[in-house]
């Protein structure tokens, strides 16, 4: 067994309470992340939003909240319809020194099919890495909120 | 001849990036300068010596071209050389850099000014990133 967990940690020039609702307020995550029908940070719902580059080969997301513990960390299941394999993402909020730490961890990364360019772990890395380091920050940093 | 080179990095692995490039059914859903245009078909035959012709049309109907040509040398994840039907070259190489892919393409200037080239490819090669960058 391979330990594919992934952990990314930033901070951001922005109090928890902003990145709190950037994670869990519908309107706000579809500026920068994903754009689930509805959302609520609420152990046991349930969402979905689609994913992937080509329309014809959609990964369409299975997610259920798992753990909430309001402005300190949620964790919610991601999967992929028709695929096997089940991942947990965690997002946990650390003030530090004026702004916020995100910890991101994903795992069960190596429980989707390794044939898969797609759901190869540096795929996520990158994937992760570039929406924290670009999106969520543009997002948190910029005057436009 | 001058020579014109535009370059992007993709935050993606370079296998993927390379899939991505090459496969006729991706083409179809990156190859494009604006919305107003599409691919609606694409048939690539990566190998050297191997034929693509990529139909390109305005979504309006109003234009419609074939961009066409041949492989002179194929590298996997690394390099590809083709030929367009006018003779000029294009080179397309890829490497891996710290946190995803750079893709730099270089290729003989036509009669239009050296910016409207640049705009061009460089506009094709941003929808790519963008396509290859979805969250999965």
């Amino acid at each position: 067994m391979k330990n594919e967990d992934l952990i990314i940690e930033r901070v951001f020039d922005a109090s928890v309470a902003d990145v709190w609702r950037a994670l869990t307020v519908k309107e706000l995550m579809k500026q920068w992340y994903i754009d689930p029908e509805e959302f609520r940070p609420e152990v046991g719902f349930k969402f979905q939003f689609p994913g992937g580059s080509d329309p014809e080969r959609p990964y369409n997301h299975l997610c259920e909240v798992l753990e909430v513990v309001h402005e300190q960390k949620l964790s919610y299941d991601w999967r992929y319809e028709g695929y096997e394999g089940r991942s947990v993402l965690t997002f946990e909020l650390f003030a530090d020194e004026g702004g916020t730490r995100v910890k991101l961890t994903h795992t069960g990364l190596d429980t989707f099919p390794d044939d898969n360019p797609d759901l190869v772990i540096t795929n996520f890395e990158m994937g992760w890495n570039q929406l924290l380091d670009t999106s969520l920050k543009n997002f948190l940093e910029s005057d436009q909120r | 001849m001058q020579m014109i080179t535009v370059k992007c990095t993709i935050h993606r692995p370079i296998e993927k990036v390379w899939e991505l490039w090459i496969t006729p059914e991706h083409i179809m859903n990156w190859n494009q300068a604006n919305d107003d245009w599409h691919t609606p078909s694409a048939i690539n035959d990566l190998k050297v010596g191997g034929e693509f012709v990529y139909h390109m049309a305005a979504k309006d109907g109003s234009m419609a071209f074939d961009f066409r040509g041949f492989y002179t040398e194929v590298e996997p994840c690394e390099l590809i050389v083709y030929q367009l039907e006018d003779g000029r070259e294009v080179t397309v190489s890829m490497r891996e850099i710290e946190g995803g892919t750079e893709v730099v393409e270089t290729f003989d200037r036509d009669d239009n000014s050296i910016e409207l080239q640049q705009q061009g490819w460089h506009a094709i090669l941003n929808s790519f990133k963008t396509y290859a960058e979805r969250m999965i």
